[in-house]
């Protein structure tokens, strides 16, 4: 049987942000799929090196909504290790806060997402319900529902009071409880079972020549937590369980989540009580020159492995920043993941790795002669090059030919 | 069906229960202390040293000439529609002259009501 092209995307119900993906179908089953990536621009890591280091720690908060704590943090943290400067112990404390409520709060809309997409719209409801809460612990932490600027250079921009850390203490119960019961929910109903158990198998092998990251690697069995392998601020000390299931299906994943969002009740219980007195943090100038130094820094966001690169060459603003978001890392093992699936499952193997397309990209081509940019996509890129090699295939002559 | 016990039991309790939504543009509704909405600009206060505008990272301020404002002779402009309510602006600022306050009406059908408010 001669196999037929499926195209999907940029814009389609299945998917909430610009992506495509050409699927090659023999019948109602996929054999190939293939990604075209590049109708999301956005330039930020080139807004980034326009920016001080202060500014461009709210231009970094930008680059995702649902976890912008995540990338807000990372900056910071980042920044931290270039400025060399230790922030004190209650600051990484509220960051922390900052950090696993924005886990339960991305893992609750994820799942909210995922059973909109298999067609349990009560479940949605639910879960969004829930989340809500989340929201309004983040007003009354930071005074922003969505784009919270918690952490700044040096520790954390707001301290917490007494009040607000039983309030956390009785919803962190409440969400551990919630989370029992989708638990329970997702592995006895049939219409849960019926479109996630074998959905979109990722084996381990796969996840882990594809470096697949976060809970989608996390589902396959690879024991991959940033938490866990490189414990950053105060996950050494606090009560972190590393959580992991074999199946790497699409209920496997949901399974992984929502035991993920029972240990972020946890720790965020452990949190209210084991908060420690004292400063939040330590003051840099706004305008502050960073020494010359090269840093990596390193942060689990809800979605898996965030890594922030920063090159500084002395100065006001820093020379290179670069990003690597979790989606574009689990974007490759959507490949291995659809094949040999129905087409009624796209939806749900492309929402299982929870994409955020917004986040992952950031190309973009400068002419440094002329100080323009040019965004290109795939076809004219390849227009260009060819024009390019006409036009100077002679001068290469000696070198190429 | 016994496992479907929970189920039925979270079923009756949300039927029961008050609705969990609000009628938002027909109900009130007020914005917890420290919300970071519309700013606010105290201009007696001001001493025009332009500490917020180098901050702000989304260059939604801008100095212009001020007569009254002492010493140096200029105040700021706040551009909401570029703002990004990160609030490094009152958190830098000197004389304390910016706020941050609980408004979050920010939709107007002239461009004055999408403005910071200032108090002289």
């Amino acid at each position: 049987m001669s196999s037929f092209k499926l195209y999907v995307g940029p814009i389609h119900p299945a998917l909430k942000e610009p992506i495509g993906f050409t699927f090659e179908v023999e019948g109602e089953r996929i054999v190939n799929v293939r990604l075209n990536l590049g109708f999301n621009h956005r330039g930020i890591e080139k807004l980034l090196e326009e920016k001080t280091w202060l500014q461009g720690a709210f231009v970094a908060e930008h680059i995702c909504g649902i976890c912008s704590g995540a990338h807000h943090g990372c900056y910071c943290q980042g920044v931290e290790g270039v400025f060399e400067i230790e922030p004190p112990l209650r600051g990484l404390f509220i960051r922390t806060i900052g950090w696993e409520l924005e886990r339960i709060h991305s893992h609750l809309l994820w799942l909210g997402v995922m059973f909109h997409e298999s067609g349990f719209d009560t479940l949605f409801m639910y879960t969004w319900r829930d989340r809500e809460r989340t929201m309004d612990l983040f007003e009354e932490l930071s005074g922003r529902r969505v784009v919270y600027s918690l952490s700044t250079i040096g520790g954390a921009r707001r301290d917490v009071s007494e009040n607000f850390l039983s309030k956390l203490k009785r919803q962190a119960r409440y969400f551990k409880e919630r989370a029992k019961f989708y638990e329970r929910l997702v592995l006895n109903d049939a219409t849960v079972l019926a479109r996630f158990r074998n959905v979109g198998v990722l084996r381990r092998e796969d996840a882990l020549s594809l470096s697949a990251v976060g809970p989608t690697a996390r589902g396959s069995g690879v024991k991959k937590d940033v938490r866990y392998e490189e414990p950053y601020a105060i996950y050494e000390d606090s009560p972190f369980k590393l959580v992991v299931e074999e199946e790497g299906d699409a209920l496997a994943k949901t399974l992984v989540r929502i035991r993920e969002i029972e240990v972020s009740a946890e720790i965020l219980e452990w949190i209210a009580d084991k908060i420690p007195g004292g400063d939040i943090r330590v003051k840099i100038s706004p305008m502050a020159k960073a020494p010359v130094n090269e840093v990596i820094s390193r942060v689990e966001a809800p979605r898996g492995e965030l890594l922030y690169y920063f090159n500084s060459t002395g100065g006001l603003r820093p020379y290179r920043v670069k990003v690597r978001t979790p989606t574009f890392a689990n974007l490759l093992p959507i490949i291995k993941m659809i094949e040999g699936q129905y087409i009624a499952d796209i939806p749900v193997v492309i929402a299982s790795i929870d994409p955020c397309i917004a986040c992952c990209e950031r190309v973009v081509l400068v002419d440094v002669k002329e100080g323009k940019r040019k965004v290109l996509s795939k076809r004219e890129l390849i227009r260009y090059s060819r024009k390019w090699f006409q036009e100077n295939l002679k001068e290469l002559k000696g070198e190429r030919l | 069906m016994k496992e479907w016990g929970f189920v039925w039991r979270e079923a009756i309790r949300r039927l029961i229960s008050k609705p969990f939504t609000i009628h938002y543009p027909f109900v009130k509704v007020e914005a917890v202390e420290g919300y970071r909405g519309r700013i606010e600009f105290h201009l007696s206060k001001c001493k025009g040293c332009g500490m917020c505008a180098m901050v702000c990272p989304s260059k939604a301020i801008t100095m212009v000439k001020e007569e009254k404002v002492k010493p140096s002779g200029r105040m700021p402009v706040f551009e909401l529609a570029r703002c990004c309510y990160c609030g490094l602006c009152a958190e830098y600022c000197p004389a304390k002259a910016i706020k941050l306050t609980k408004d979050y009406h920010l939709v107007g059908f002239r461009k004055e009501d999408i403005k910071a408010r200032v108090i002289p």
